[in-house]
């Protein structure tokens, strides 16, 4: 019926597009001229004919110059100015552009399904744009957001290029632990989702560095990146229905700007460290410990493994172990080469770019290596009916490591450990006695991983208020990676051979992806009223494959890389998985008089990861702003230059489980047992469990003062998480660690936000801008049907955080037995998971950043703060009983208690005693190891100098310098505060220096 | 005009295509992947039955709760095995309820159990074959989770006995005292044994036959201290034909002994150097020893003339010191000719001694002890000892002829009271070291199996 319909519209489709084919005859002249500022000339003022996208910039001396038909109005909008719009009347054109009013507020946001102006927005969305990610030298664009955007806190993984990051948006919104899929938001380039979730995406083999988190935006330069929006509130992400529940990332590509073709070369090398070492316990220090744990003991003839005390080891030696193993300097070299241009109609960006990082370890493999290509195509047909864009990003990153991170023995191994190397070269092994930390880096790690990503969006324009949009593409993204181990990595003592203990593993990872999305846009405009509608339909289907091989025992390592020629070939794993989804969705935006503004959007969605019966889910939320500036009463206010009202409300979900979790079957076993496989239950059966649900309202207030010199938003959110979907934790005795189902509970997440922006100096040499955000998030557990009846009664506690801890409660060194004292709640003189009583929160006060940008003449000086409030494990999480020869233990250590020292922190050394063994075993559970971790980080610092070189056609050339995570304020117990895996290699700091040719 | 029209026709294409997309709600169907199977075909096909009962040995095989939890480690806890590790809780006695090992030993038990639940629940239903075929399966699954109740009741106690796939009953499941436990234990051996056979279904005696019940129900009735019942069923299996002890100790542990009740098939990756993960974790050849090599106490509680001391121990030395390692899987060969033992003939033996001597038939017991002592170079016992020497020896016959065989020395002990010798060996031994630590994770996750073991 509808198709009918449809097709009856033609006749009347038709007539308007004859009627407006006749608008194009102009006479096309060049035109060139200047724009100037109240002191002199604007440098990167955009010129864009209106009603095209065609435009230019200007250049140094605020210079332009660009082809448009006589008669056609030339639109000049520069930040913090007016925008001004003038006539094509010759062919030269003298601008001048007043500062102020506005300006912020016309920027363009983009919301992904369509893009409102920063003024006219009912949701919570923040942006950052290419100006602040290339202040940074770093790998993934997550690294750039960090610190710089309210409400989204972001935590490295490891500091070895190539790994993984968690990434919360206003909070943790699940009980799913962390990385298995937990916060993680749905990320979106240029229109095109890329899955970061429980099935794709996951290495096979990487657990020991990365555990198997890899962050899929390192296929993606940051350099490409335009701007990144990341959307918070109901407003916002409603309209991604099921998928919006943890934040939407949109990510927006580098496109052409029409004029002369460019050239942009960008080429940068930078050095980094690891920023600070822990301080550990020296010879001196360590020895002092051996001895005081042997008499301790009563032992006087040392037991065989005692290789220091029995002269296996010369005692006295001294190797700064983590200098030795994580203090490299890893160097890393960039080099970029971009073109772009076009007229008019088609626009053109190609830019490529080829990056190496190193690492810090000695001796390792080249490290991360990305190669891409960025490719985006911009076509406009000349009736400006057809409107076409195609982008292209292609990247190929490879990693190459040593298969295990060496921060977990550079700080374990004792100071007096023997030599790396014997006088010959060759490993030092001590006769057998020592594990030499170098040995394991003869096990490689290599991957490669390949990410496409390919898009096309089609607009056609049926009536000057009605178009229709094609938005569709794929995106492939494989990893292989491959462990090599060969025998030499063995104590000699062993006497293993290649034949069978060289074993090489091979896991091959492929996720395609394809993505189709038909939509109509509306505009209608009479008199005060404005409405705009969006109603669109999208379909999805992921599918994954998983393959993994092995091959043990080699004639010669020689042939390691082969597994053909192993031995031994075993298939462990072969997988593919598959995801559908499918949604239909709507916007409805109406305003009247631009003052009063209503957004109202939906989506039905449909995901295969649920049961018959729970396929499909409503989402909605409804916007609302109210510019009160532009009231009468406003008007006479003459400091206040916009302020704005704005509230959301509404329902976002997640699928985020998993694919085939409903489904009753078994699994095939590739462990034979009299060479027959074996089929596993696969799961606990539940087919009941469906969508869980979000539910976001906010209030906000955004207002500029004095001429849009200080720019201020304050937001109150409160986000509602229930019907939870998660992994619950079942006893072992069921057979399963947990089941996938609706979780009766409701966890909030509260908060303030608050964000700043001064324009503190705006004169003809020098300017001074000042951004400030900070985040005051809550996460408390607000509802729990029958808590203390579930598995969940000691983890949870409602009214506090979901980030809890129940411990031991820690009372000090007890004087008659030598050993920790801890709280005895039920009296009955065991310490035991009775006594677990008291819940600590693992809380996130606040976090921020204050950033300052500095101009002065041709030179540029941009830095960032980071600051977190926050508590966390310290070092005695992972403290264990001193004494033993494996472990060396931090400088802090030494104050041991004694009766000399009774107020000594840590007990005394002891080389065998079961009891100070568990009494450590409480510690690490006990309040005590929760503690501060805050800091204040200088997280970027950027020096830039520019010049333009006309004569020999150089438009600018930028030379700088930059720096991450340069300074780090704390007084946290551990090697980095900013996360919180102890073993791996914390945050580098980086210098990187560089340059940028434009001609 | 025909130019003019197309784009239309496109742009109406577009639209249709959209609301055609709407249109299907089957978009979201998808297809089972390729390595899962639904439940009820797993259970219409004899193949894939099979399949289902293979997974099940394949745990069994990996399952350290019959290994002495794997790397000597209940050898280590007790007096036999002497660790080079610098830390290592077992060897020190240390163990905690929060330690990793304890909750995968828990929890894969019972992850293994729910296989063999699900395998009882799915067969019993099923139509897919013939009653003999299916009894006899169904044999098999209710043996191997008796078998697993026994141990696990040894290390932990009072246990839960889950007998279904039902979650949420299991998940607040209360615990059976250790009683209740082998009783029921008994029940599961005994619907075994009437459903299986004498014959091995494979020649290299992987799969349990009636005998294996057998000898598994007799050590059962061990512990429910019936001890005319364990003679009986230790007869049977003496008196089977199938069975002769090796008078060559180098046999012994060899694939095809005919000692050999039950042995596992062995891994594919162990096949070509090692045979068994035993040589792999006791073998070496440098000193000093990087893991574990056999204690003094353990040495000395050889005769010099013993010949399991010159066939299943190895010296290892450098001219200054000495240490010995476990030498009964040898795994020197590049063919699988060693296959890891789970029970063997010689077993049978002593428990009927033991029985025998419970029965206060001290002089029968030092006889058939002396069955095996003869076989082992030794002097035959005297048939005058009293019944608490008689323990002692036989106690230390046990040690000489199960030494690191899945922690066979701590469970003899365990069962006659005498753990407390530890006592004088293992400076850390404790009254509360008789039973392991309820991990403690499962505590908090199901308050039913509290209290947690005494001591812990």
């Amino acid at each position: 019926m509808k198709n009918k319909y449809n097709i009856s519209c033609i006749g009347l489709l038709w007539l308007f597009f004859c009627l407006s084919t006749s608008l194009y005859a102009q006479e096309i002249i060049s035109v060139q001229g200047r724009v100037d500022g109240a002191e002199g000339p604007l440098v990167g003022v955009t010129v864009l004919i209106k009603g095209t996208q065609s435009a230019t910039v200007t250049d140094y001396n605020g210079s332009f110059k660009i082809k448009a038909p006589k008669g056609a109005s030339l639109l000049f909008e520069y930040m913090g100015y007016t925008s001004q719009e003038r006539e094509v009347k010759a062919d030269v054109l003298i601008v001048k552009l007043n500062e102020n009013t506005e300006s912020l507020k016309e920027i363009t946001i983009n919301t992904g399904y369509y893009s409102v102006k920063e003024r006219e927005r009912t949701g919570s969305i923040a942006k950052i744009t290419a100006k602040d990610i290339e202040l940074s030298p770093v790998v993934n664009p997550l690294q750039a957001i960090q610190g710089r955007m309210a409400g989204v806190h972001i935590t490295q993984n490891t500091g070895i290029a190539g790994g993984g990051f968690d990434i919360e948006i206003r909070g943790r919104n699940s009980f799913r632990s962390s990385g298995v899929g937990a916060n993680i938001p749905l990320y979106i380039i240029d229109g095109l989702p890329i899955s970061e979730n429980i099935t794709a995406n996951n290495s096979l083999l990487s657990d020991k560095l990365f555990q198997n988190k890899i962050s899929v935006l390192n296929g993606i330069n940051p350099k490409d990146i335009e701007s990144i929006e990341i959307l918070k509130d109901a407003d916002a992400t409603a309209i991604y229905g099921s998928r919006g529940a943890n934040g939407v990332v949109l990510i927006t590509t580098k496109k052409g700007i029409a004029g002369k073709t460019r050239f942009t070369i960008n080429s940068s090398t930078s050095f980094s460290k690891v920023g600070k070492f822990m301080d550990m316990m020296n010879t001196q220090q360590f020895n002092q410990m051996r001895d005081e744990a042997f008499s301790n003991d009563g032992i006087t003839v040392f037991p065989a493994n005692a290789y220091d005390m029995n002269g296996m080891w010369d005692r006295n030696r001294y190797t700064d172990w983590q200098k030795e193993l994580i203090g490299g300097t890893a160097i890393s070299k960039d080099i970029a080469l971009g073109v772009s241009g076009g007229n008019d109609f088609t626009r053109f960006n190609v830019n490529l770019a080829h990056g190496e990082n190193g690492t810090v370890f000695p001796q390792s493999g080249k490290g991360f290596v990305r190669n891409s290509a960025l490719i985006n195509l911009n076509h406009r047909s000349q009736d400006d009916k057809w409107n076409i864009s195609v982008m292209a990003n292609y990247s190929v990153s490879t990693n190459d490591l040593p298969s295990a991170d060496l921060t977990t023995p550079a700080l374990k191994l004792p100071p007096n450990a023997p030599a790396l190397y014997q006088p010959n070269g060759k490993l030092n092994w001590q006769d057998g006695t020592f594990n030499n930390p170098l040995a394991p880096l003869g096990k490689t790690y290599d991957s490669e991983t390949r990410l496409l990503v390919l898009n096309t969006q089609i607009g056609y324009k049926i009536l000057p208020s009605t178009s229709i949009k094609l938005n569709a593409g794929v995106t492939t993204n494989s990893i292989e990676d491959r462990v090599l181990e060969p025998h030499t990595i063995w104590n000699p003592s062993f006497n293993r051979t290649s034949d069978f203990w060289s074993i090489s593993q091979k896991g091959t990872n492929n996720s395609d992806s394809f993505i189709i999305e038909p939509q109509i846009h509306l505009e209608k405009k009479f008199r005060d009223h404005s409405l705009k509608a969006l109603v669109g339909g999208t379909f999805q289907s992921n599918s994954s494959d998983l393959f993994s091989n092995m091959g043990i025992g080699f004639s010669s390592n020689a042939f390691i890389t082969n597994i053909g020629l192993a031995q031994m070939q075993i298939i462990n794993q072969v997988k593919g998985s598959e995801y559908k989804y499918a949604a239909l969705f709507i916007r409805l935006n109406y305003a009247y008089k631009d003052k009063y503004i209503v957004n109202l959007t939906g989506r039905r969605d449909g995901s295969s990861r649920f049961g018959d019966n729970n396929k499909f889910g409503n989402f909605g939320a409804l916007g609302a702003a109210w510019i009160f500036s532009e009231e009468t009463f406003a008007k006479n206010m003459s400091w206040l230059s916009f302020g704005k009202l704005r509230g959301s409300y509404g329902t976002t979900g997640s699928d985020n489980v998993g694919d085939y979790m409903y489904l009753d079957t078994y699994t095939a076993n590739t462990d034979l047992y009299d060479g027959l496989s074996g089929l596993y239950p696969s799961r606990l059966f539940n087919p009941n469990y469906s969508w869980e649900k979000t539910t976001k309202l906010e209030m906000a207030l955004e207002w500029s003062l004095f001429k849009n010199r200080i720019n201020a938003s304050l937001a109150w959110y409160q986000n509602r998480s229930s019907n939870q979907l998660i992994d619950i934790k079942l006893p072992g005795i069921t057979g399963f660690p947990s089941i996938t189902d609706n979780f009766g509970a409701t966890i909030q997440n509260r908060g303030w936000e608050f964000t700043l922006n001064t324009i503190n100096v705006r004169k003809k040499d020098w300017s001074w801008t000042t951004n400030f955000n900070i985040s005051l998030p809550e996460n408390k557990l607000i509802a729990f049907a029958g808590l203390e009846e579930s598995t969940y009664k000691n983890s949870y506690v409602v009214g506090k955080s979901i980030n809890l801890v129940s411990t031991y409660n820690y009372e000090g060194i007890d004087l008659s037995t030598g050993l920790y004292k801890f709280t005895d709640y039920d009296n009955n003189n065991i310490i035991n998971t009775q006594d677990k009583k008291v819940f600590v929160e693992r809380e996130m006060k606040f976090h921020g950043g204050l950033q300052n940008t500095l101009s002065y003449k041709n030179f540029s000086l941009d830095f960032l703060f980071q600051f977190v409030k926050q508590t966390n494990f310290n070092f005695d999480n992972i403290m264990t009983r001193p004494g033993t020869l494996i472990t060396n233990y931090p400088e802090r250590v030494v104050d041991r208690w004694s009766p000399s020292n009774l107020e000594g922190k840590y007990l005394q050394a002891h080389s065998s005693s079961s009891a100070a063994s568990n009494s450590y075993g409480f510690l690490r559970e006990s309040n005590r190891a929760i503690s501060d971790a805050s800091f204040i980080r200088l997280k970027n610092l950027s020096l830039g100098y520019q010049l333009a070189l006309p004569k020999l056609g150089i438009e600018l050339l930028n030379l700088y310098v930059q720096g991450q995570n340069l300074w780090t304020w704390t007084n946290y117990y551990g090697i980095d505060p900013e996360f919180t895996s102890i073993g791996n290699l914390p945050p580098l700091r980086t210098i990187s220096f560089g340059m940028q040719l434009t001609f | 005009m025909n130019n003019l029209y197309a784009p239309i026709k496109k742009g109406v294409g577009l639209l249709i295509l959209s609301l055609f997309l709407i249109a299907c709600e089957d978009m979201v169907e998808i297809e089972l992947p390729d390595n899962q199977l639904n439940t009820p075909a797993v259970f219409s096909d004899k193949h894939t039955i099979n399949a289902a009962l293979s997974n099940i040995y394949s745990n069994f095989r990996g399952a350290f709760l019959f290994d002495g939890m794997g790397d000597g480690n209940l050898s280590k806890y007790t007096d036999e095995l002497e660790s080079f590790l610098q830390e290592d809780f077992f060897y020190a006695n240390s163990l905690t309820a929060s330690e990793p090992i304890v909750s995968q030993l828990w929890n894969l038990s019972y992850s293994d159990i729910y296989h063999i639940n699900a395998f009882i629940e799915g067969l019993e239903a099923s139509n897919a074959l013939e009653e003999r075929d299916k009894k006899a399966l169904l044999g098999e699954a209710y043996f191997l989770r008796g078998l697993y109740y026994h141990y696990l009741t040894q290390l932990f106690g009072d246990i839960p006995y889950v007998t279904t796939t039902d979650y949420k009953a299991n998940s607040r499941i209360g615990k059976k005292t250790y009683l209740e436990v082998l009783d029921l234990v008994e029940k599961d051996l005994k619907t075994a044994l009437e459903s299986m056979d004498n014959a091995y279904r494979h020649p290299d005696r992987i799969y349990p036959n009636k005998a294996v019940v057998e000898l598994v129900l007799a050590k059962n009735y061990l512990l429910q201290k019936r001890f005319d019942l364990v003679e009986q069923y230790a007869q049977n299996i003496i008196d089977n034909p199938l069975y002769v002890l090796e008078t060559d100790l180098n046999k012994v542990f060899k694939k095809s002994a005919f000692s050999t009740l039950w042995q596992r098939s062995p891994y594919d990756i162990y096949q070509t150097e090692s045979n068994t993960p035993e040589s792999a974790i006791y073998n070496f050849t440098t000193l000093p020893p990087t893991r574990i090599a056999l204690s003094n106490t353990q040495m000395q509680a050889f005769e010099p003339n013993d010949l399991r001391l010159q066939q299943w121990t190895k010296e290892v030395t450098n001219g200054v010191d000495s240490y010995w390692h476990v030498y009964k899987y040898q795994g020197l060969f590049n063919a699988p000719i060693e296959y890891s033992i789970v029970f063997r003939l010689e077993e049978a033996y002593f428990i009927k001694a033991e029985a025998l001597a419970y029965q206060e038939k001290v002089s029968d017991a030092v006889n058939v002890l002396n069955e095996i002592r003869t076989r082992r170079g030794l002097m035959g016992l005297p048939t005058t000892l009293n019944k608490a020497d008689f323990i002692t020896e036989l106690l230390a016959e046990y040690q000489r002829e199960f030494f690191t065989e899945g922690g066979h020395r701590f469970l003899d002990l365990k069962r006659n009271n005498r753990l407390q010798d530890l006592e004088l060996i293992k400076p850390n031994w404790e009254t509360k070291h008789a039973l392991l630590p309820i991990p403690e994770s499962e505590l908090l996750l199901n308050e039913n199996l509290k209290p947690q073991n005494y001591g812990y």
